[in-house]
């Protein structure tokens, strides 16, 4: 059984930035075989939570931690030791990688715990064919997708069965597939699992034992609780009135992995697709599809090996693409780089010559609208405030149409909703990536789906 | 796109052991600072572009040259004014700029950078990180210091990548996203991608050191290996020949011009 008693933590604070107790007089059980949810707004402690039961905090970040963990009786430091009591898959995937490829990621955990090559033969296998990485097997860690780095992370968790698994919103990139397998895998019950979450997906129905709140202080939840977390708000979208058409067809272009000799490298086709300016639709597809591909192309990153990309019927070259795609990356730290939000948001009128009175008012105008504080420190704000950040930067530069890459991505339902409705009243016309069947079916009604590497409309 | 890490082919060279790619690499390094004519030397660089050339194709192998292109251009700008003694080439107002010494000179050092360069990227190119480290460690290396180099192999591309993912796209939220190509001199700065680079990397540190704390690293267990590099007669086949060719190289070149 994991007994997690009156934790308490705090981060140490830095010179300009205030320390908030982040986890409050936390306590919980987990008995063998059983199956919690943790629900929480981003920025609740999840993440932090999680590397608590993990034994990582506050030995690799430093804070101040009061309370117990113990597993079976045992402290986790002793139980980090043994590697084969708890796994965590992280939320963040792209830092978690130790090796260079697939197989030495899962190989890792198994040498270090001496195991003979057969069977460490056997459980990659298993677990490869598990999470659909065999063909990704000797690819580079820094080639997989999004999605795939999940199922990566997934497949190195599960490899030494240990006896607990924090999935810390291990849900989040992964295609509709692998969270219908992950939620059966849970459904077995082979294992005490804790799942932390931003929302409440369709697919988590029955799948838990308890349902808790995580907002400094940790509360079981009621119906009406969760329903906060799986409440899609209205979306209303100003009508389309443009008539400029960013349109594709057929579009074709070769992505090969580097790291392995592939007979038949992957290729996206776009046949035909086109979005309206101020129209909103998305874009779903299984890990590995080919989504991000696609997005690079229509902003103008990649250079397609044939067909065309107009609007307003004129083809468009890869710079003017760039001036008229935005592409909202997943990870808000790539477009940040300034010291305060005034300064990101500032930018960009700056360098368009304009008037300090009025770029002070623009900038008074974003911070409002999306709820910044103009003088917080851009990279030390939490994941939720940098994606508002990145999202008003994008609403600053006016593009005609906008990628937003997996936004609900750890946000909550109703920021993901709101930041949405605000780049769409601008009259941009939207592309959302996502893996929420039902949010998009909220988004819209028009889509188009990847799968093998070809475009079509839904 | 990275061009500074293992791309998967099928070359002789890709073929070639692992250890023996390591032992060649060195020891040719090791010879292009023997005595020899210029020509000899041309002829080691040239030999090393077809190395890479068939083994990595005439994009990566550009990619490469264009990669040591500024510190040509430094060398071929500065070296000859270092070396002004002997017959002088190009004189303004009775100072030498170039001598044909200085000359001889630059072109012996740029070959052997160039040299260096190709097999030392090529190695990386045709040799998988695993596989140089299980190499490493068959020499003897010891494990935490394979790991360190492990760890180096795993984010120095990985750095690579980030750097042009954060540049991508924070060219993409410019007002201008080609303004820099159109002279205006704003995004010509590569400060902010580095700010963004060296947020994202040192994020990471922790993280990384956590998660090898997680994955096992450091536990008073033995290691177990998944992978061993074989050990037949091709092997010892291409070991012999990554050391014997150098090695009747660099003979020949100090009975001749030693």
């Amino acid at each position: 059984m994991l007994e997690v008693k009156n934790l308490t933590f705090r981060y140490e604070s830095y010179e300009s930035t205030s320390s908030r107790v982040l986890l409050n007089n936390v306590s919980f059980t987990l008995r063998k075989n059983e199956n919690i949810l943790i629900l929480g707004r981003p920025g609740a402690g999840k993440t932090t939570l999680s590397f608590i039961l993990s034994g990582l905090t506050p030995k690799y970040n430093d804070g101040e931690l009061t309370g117990t963990v113990l597993y079976d009786g045992k402290g986790v430091d002793e139980e980090l030791e043994e590697l084969t009591v708890f796994s965590l898959v992280p939320q963040n995937t792209a830092d978690s990688m130790i090796t260079s490829t697939v197989e030495e990621e899962l190989a890792f955990p198994l040498e270090s715990l001496g195991m003979d090559v057969e069977e460490m033969e056997r459980r990659i296998t298993e677990v490869c064919s598990g999470w659909g990485l065999e063909r990704l097997r000797y690819v580079g860690t820094q080639e997989l997708s999004g999605g795939e780095k999940r199922r990566l992370m997934l497949a190195c968790a599960e490899v030494t069965d240990p006896d607990y698994m924090i999935y810390d919103e291990a849900f989040d990139d992964l295609d509709v597939s692998y969270r219908e397998k992950l939620a059966k895998i849970l459904q077995k019950r082979e294992r005490a699992s804790i799942v932390t979450a931003s929302h409440f997906l369709s697919c988590f129905t029955g799948l838990f034992d308890e349902v808790y709140i995580l907002d400094g202080t940790l509360k079981r939840a009621d119906s009406h609780m969760v329903a906060a977390f799986s409440e899609i708000p209205r979306m209303t979208f100003p009508p389309v009135t443009s008539d400029d058409v960013l349109s594709v067809r057929d579009l074709k272009f070769t992505h090969p992995h580097r790291s392995i000799s592939e007979e038949v490298p992957f290729r996206l086709t776009v046949p035909e697709f086109s979005l309206r300016r101020g129209e909103v639709i998305t874009l779903t597809g299984p890990n590995g599809s080919g989504k991000s591909t696609f997005s690079s192309l229509l902003c103008g990153l990649y250079a397609p090996e044939s067909g065309v990309i107009a609007c307003r019927g004129r083809s468009l070259d890869r710079k003017e693409l760039a001036r008229t795609v935005g592409y909202m990356f997943q990870n808000p730290d790539w477009q940040i780089f300034l010291p305060t939000v005034r300064d990101e948001l500032s930018f960009a009128y700056e360098r368009e010559r304009m008037k300090r009175s009025e770029t002070d008012a623009k900038v008074d105008e974003l911070t409002r609208l999306f709820n910044l504080d103009p003088g917080s420190i851009a990279t030390m704000m939490s994941y939720g405030e940098r994606k508002r950040l990145q999202a008003a930067v994008y609403y600053s530069l006016k593009r005609p149409f906008c990628i937003l890459d997996e936004l609900d991505s750890a946000l909550s339902y109703d920021e993901s909703a709101s930041l949405i409705t605000l780049l769409a009243a601008q009259g941009a016309g939207i592309i959302l990536i996502t893996h929420d069947e039902a949010f998009a079916r909220a988004v819209s009604d028009r889509g188009y789906s990847v799968k093998d590497g070809v475009v079509n409309a839904l | 796109m990275r061009y500074d890490s293992f791309i998967a082919g099928n070359s002789p060279y890709h073929r070639f052991d692992v250890r023996a790619k390591i032992i060649f690499t060195v020891l040719m390094c090791v010879s292009v600072f023997f005595a020899m004519p210029l020509c000899l030397q041309y002829t080691l660089t040239v030999l090393a572009l077809i190395l890479s050339l068939s083994s990595v194709g005439v994009k990566t192998t550009l990619k490469t040259l264009s990669l040591t292109l500024p510190v040509v251009i430094f060398m071929i700008l500065f070296m000859p004014l270092q070396e002004r003694s002997g017959l002088p080439l190009v004189t303004i107002r009775g100072f030498t700029l170039i001598t044909h010494e200085g000359l001889m000179t630059v072109q012996v050092l740029l070959n052997r950078f160039i040299t260096i360069s190709v097999l030392c990227t090529l190695l990386i190119q045709t040799a998988s990180s695993r596989d140089i480290l299980l190499a490493l460690r068959f020499f003897r290396l010891p494990y935490n210091a394979s790991l360190v180099l492990s760890l180096a192999l795993r984010f120095i591309p990985s750095f690579a990548s980030t750097f042009s993912r954060i540049r991508d796209s924070q060219r993409l939220r410019l007002p201008n996203p080609d303004e820099n190509e159109k002279g205006k001199g704003g995004y010509i700065s590569l400060m902010p991608t580095f700010t963004s680079a060296l947020v994202v990397a040192l994020k990471s540190i922790g993280t990384t050191a956590a998660f090898l704390d997680l994955r096992g690293y450091g536990r008073n267990v033995k290691r177990s290996d998944f992978h061993r590099l074989p050990m037949g007669l091709k092997q010892f086949t291409h070991l012999a020949v990554s050391v014997i060719l150098p090695l009747i190289f660099m003979v020949t070149l100090e009975v001749i011009y030693g």
